[in-house]
């Protein structure tokens, strides 16, 4: 099957240069038939890559370990489910996934626009393909991920603990989905620019792409924080670090983009603007996915250094070069005589928040890249930490969060500045009230960056739920209809108005959690034994006794934790740290292998609405060095029904001899508002992508989208 | 192995073959393909019109304003619309035009 | 002021406040940030009060001193090596032969880790050869 396999991938590779020959041969002659050339070999290499992720998952399903892949990152022991997504924990394996998505959504594109938009398919086509190419061309000769191991393993290396949990599971794939939908609008707008046809016809193939790459980015960010929250050592969910902004960029630069193709459509304005956000947002995709596989900069997630570094840098350039040449050569097309009206619109607004999200992403740009810039320009690297990052993006996050509410309450076009009272007094009476609310409470008075990020969330939550119950109540007028039918047919109407009001509320309820959680978070790191008591923030937290658990996979040595507030007891927490072995204990002996692989954290977690209580234990192992070197120097190599005893007994001394363990305790304000805020704003994504129903003619052809009753043609 | 190269064999042989398929077969009329371009123009002032209405129940404008802009915002939409069906009838002449 | 003045006294306005924000963040990015030093340069070069980014590989015989964690890193391709002393959140990744990256300070002539910036690599997924240590 390896063979098949390979062998498949090369197929691929062949129908990419066949794709794009006939797609552009198609486009330029206009030969339809040509062009559906094109078309099927983007469909057939969503097939044959499918075909080769399937020999891959067949291989890991079966453990079988003649596959390099397989040895490498799984082995007999490990769950079936985690068998089965090992596969993108590895380079080659993620890059196979990468491409096999950007087929399949490829062939989506072409499904949908191959025959609407037939001047745009066969460019974008060719593009899609193009970038296809290039991953298939590093799949096949610098990451294969079907190489043979001869003569085969007899076991696996095993899957890397901290890959061990749903999310970490689900992550890269999202990410990869958000990465691979932004090639879409690229691809799109590219074609656009070709074929001069830079109107809102490329903005109506795109935007539900665009828009599901927001939603796949959004999810992929918020389970890794939720991961890193939940799961690691360290007590955050945010870092700054270069691999985390890589998914931030096309985001930042995606949401900007949605918003100003609504100004296209309704307007015919911001032409430039639209392809040039479409275009970066395409890069910035490959541009992260270039910094997690380059060992260019200095990451948590850096992932080693490989030799897929220069390959990439040089197709950012291309893909950077090729843009701003294109975007250059059509400028004269991309001039548009519509003006905005006035500076009281919901599309001037649009614009204001287009230049934060942008400025957003020029910051963490900078700040992710500045050891690179600095060793450029002043010879010396040197890199910039959170609290820089913070300086610059909390003002920027407070302007986006009241721009967010502002832009709902204005009208298209123009405002007359006597109705602004009107649409503005409640959410600015919110805002108000919430301010001086903030004032009173003592800790968020102090913080005045976090007092008016909680006023302009109140704003934006108050700004939406006028814009709510105004349309509600307008609906109930016309339809005679009950509240929750009225608002159910408000939004079935308007998915993409009302989803994206949501998404706003999302946002900026997100926001708040995160200002609270960092602003007012209380931190202690103390040293307990069975007995002991420390205090953090308002709660007692006891150390009532150690634990210790042998499985077949790990040894966990963790403690059972009494959380107590005002004398009553509020939660059982029950950190732990899990030792992975390491499969090879002729150098470090039969216990010694337990501690010299992976440790990975359990969070002892009580979430809550209002704080989570977070707690992890470092056990102190020096005190059973002694246990671990005598029974390693008898028994180096022991075999598999002596192990399982000897970690019993050094499980059993653990918990009756106890040594002092090592803990951090954080009380942490509003975290669950962070991933409930995420939670929204996906909903309301999801409802604005929602397709709206259209009737169908007879013979099967799509009904132009009807004006409701009494409009368009009655009226004129 | 054989079985493999056999296998692989005959899936390049459909996948090349169905790949092509559009080749063997007489060339298919182009059509218009500004049709993409009229229907996301007619969307867009049906929208237009949509949003307006909107913003008028909502009280985002007065409706002295709103009965200033309608007319401009319906003709639009109704020239979109004459365009889109002209187009698909000269798409498809077997398509009655209808409003 | 007519249509076209008015934009384009807008536009000036605008690219001039884009032009201060830019130079305010590359000031306060040179000024804010911390030079990136390998252990064989910091033990040449490293001064007192600055602070730097170290990066290098942990070597065996690491241990905890009440709640400060003693350790050395060495550079990533060399022998020379540093002792800092840090408290803060240790990542579940750190290890002997697990490259870090940790912001330290001279203080007493002892290299002092900022608190919670130890910063562990994920083991190596991407490397260009696959390698069998976890």
């Amino acid at each position: 099957m390896l063979t098949f396999g390979r062998a498949c991938l090369l197929l691929a590779l062949g129908l990419v240069v066949f794709g794009i020959a006939a797609s552009v041969y198609g486009a330029r002659r206009e030969r339809a038939e040509w062009a559906a050339a094109g078309r099927r070999s983007v469909y057939a290499l969503f097939g044959v890559l499918t075909v080769a992720v399937v020999i891959v998952e067949l291989a890991f399903a079966r453990s079988d370990f003649s596959f390099r892949l397989v040895a490498s990152h799984s082995s007999t022991t490990t769950p079936l489910f985690y068998k089965l997504t090992a596969m993108w924990s590895s380079q080659e394996g993620s890059l196979l996934l990468w491409v096999w998505l950007l087929s399949g959504w490829s062939s989506l594109a072409m499904l949908v626009a191959g025959r609407r938009a037939r001047a745009l398919a066969p460019w974008a086509g060719a593009v899609l393909l193009t970038f296809a190419g290039f991953f298939l061309v590093l799949v096949n000769f610098l990451a294969h991920p079907l190489q043979l191991l001869e003569p085969a393993a007899v076991e696996g290396n095993g899957l890397q603990p901290l890959l061990r949990h749903p999310a970490m599971v689900i992550h890269p794939p999202m990410l990869y989905s958000g990465y691979t939908l932004a090639a879409i609008p690229f691809a799109f707008a590219i074609a656009a620019l070709l074929t001069r046809r830079v109107d809102a016809a490329w903005i109506r193939q795109t935007r539900r792409f665009l828009l599901g790459s927001w939603l796949a980015l959004t999810f992929g960010i918020l389970l890794g924080a939720r991961w890193s929250w939940s799961e690691l050592g360290w007590g955050g969910y945010w870092a700054w670090d270069p691999v985390e902004n890589a998914a931030l960029l096309p985001w930042l630069t995606g949401t900007a983009a949605l918003h100003s193709l609504m100004v296209q459509e309704k307007r015919g304005t911001l032409k430039t603007w639209n392809v040039s956000l479409a275009l970066i947002t395409g890069i910035l995709a490959i541009l992260g996915t270039f910094l997690v596989r380059s060992g260019l900069l200095e990451s948590i997630h850096a992932f080693g250094a490989s030799t897929l570094g220069l390959p990439f840098l040089a197709f950012v350039v291309l893909l950077i070069g090729g843009s701003l040449t294109l975007v250059l050569w059509r400028r004269d097309a991309l001039r548009s005589p519509a003006r905005l009206d006035s500076m009281l619109s919901r599309e001037t607004i649009f614009v204001f928040n287009n230049v934060v999200l942008v400025g957003l992403a020029l910051v963490i740009l900078w700040g992710t890249f500045f050891p690179l810039i600095s060793e450029a320009l002043a010879g010396e690297r040197a890199s910039v930490g959170p609290p820089w990052f913070s300086r610059f993006t909390v003002p920027l996050a407070i302007a986006l969060v009241l721009l967010s509410g502002i832009g709902p309450l204005l009208p298209w076009r123009r405002a007359r500045p006597g109705s602004l009272w009107r649409l503005f007094a409640i959410p600015v009476g919110a805002a108000a009230a919430a301010t001086a609310a903030g004032l009173l409470v003592d800790p968020v008075a102090g913080s005045p960056r976090a007092l008016a990020l909680f006023a302009v969330a109140t704003f934006v939550i108050a700004a939406v739920g006028q814009e709510y119950w105004r349309g509600g109540r307008a609906r109930r007028a016309s339809t005679g209809r009950a509240w929750p039918i009225a608002l159910g047919g408000l939004v079935a109407r308007n998915r993409r108005r009302y989803g994206g009001y949501a998404v706003h509320v999302g946002i900026a309820v997100m926001l708040v959690g995160v200002a609270a959680s960092s602003s007012f978070q209380q931190v202690r790191d103390v040293r307990m034994k069975p007995g002991d008591r420390a205090t953090v923030g308002a709660y007692e937290i006891r150390y009532e006794r150690p634990t210790a658990d042998v499985q077949r996979e790990k040894l966990s040595l963790g403690a059972i934790l009494d959380v107590r507030r005002d004398g009553r007891h509020v939660a059982t927490l029950r950190p732990s740290r899990g030792y992975y072995p390491v499969a090879d204990a002729r150098t470090v002996g039969t216990l010694g292998r337990w501690f010299e692989g992976e440790s990975t954290s359990e969070v002892g977690l009580r979430a809550g609405i209002r704080r989570d209580v977070w707690t992890v234990v470092e056990p102190d192992l020096q005190p059973f060095r002694r246990m671990i070197d005598g029974i390693d120097r008898r028994f180096p190599l022991a075999d598999a029904q002596m192990e399982p005893l000897f970690l019993q007994a050094l499980a059993e001394r653990y918990t009756l001899q106890p040594p002092p363990a090592a803990f951090r305790m954080i009380v942490a304000p509003l975290v669950i508002w962070v991933w409930i805020g995420g939670l929204v704003a996906l909903v309301g994504a999801l409802v604005a992508i929602w397709p709206a129903r259209r009737r169908r003619r007879a013979g099967g052809r799509a009904a132009v989208p009807r004006a409701r009753p009494a409009t368009v043609i009655e009226r004129v | 192995m054989a079985i493999e190269l056999l296998a692989f064999l005959v899936l390049v042989t459909a996948v090349a073959w169905w790949v092509v398929a559009p080749l063997r077969g007489r060339p298919a009329s182009e059509g218009s393909a500004d049709l993409a371009a009229l229907e996301a123009d007619w969307e867009a002032r049906i929208a237009a019109v949509r949003d307006a209405e909107s913003d008028l129940q909502t009280g985002k404008v007065a409706p002295a304003d709103h009965q200033a802009l309608d007319p401009e915002l319906r003709g639009a939409a109704f020239a979109a619309l004459r365009a889109l069906e002209r187009a698909r009838a000269r798409d498809d002449p077997q398509r009655r035009c209808e409003p | 002021m007519s249509g076209s003045p008015r934009r384009q006294a807008r536009m000036v306005a605008a690219l001039t406040a884009a032009a201060v924000l830019a130079a305010v963040l590359v000031w306060t990015s040179f000024t804010a940030s911390s030079e990136a030093v390998t252990p064989s340069t910091l033990a040449r070069a490293g001064e007192d009060g600055r602070s730097y980014e170290l990066t290098g590989t942990v070597l065996p015989g690491y241990r905890r001193e009440d709640d400060a964690l003693l350790f050395r890193v060495r550079d990533r391709s060399g022998s020379a090596s540093i002792a800092v002393r840090y408290r803060g959140a240790v990542p579940d990744p750190f290890r002997a032969g697990r490259e870090v990256i940790v912001s330290v300070r001279r203080q007493d002539g002892t290299w002092v880790g900022e608190r919670d910036s130890l910063v562990t690599k994920c083991p190596s997924k991407f490397s260009a050869q696959d390698d069998d240590s976890t």
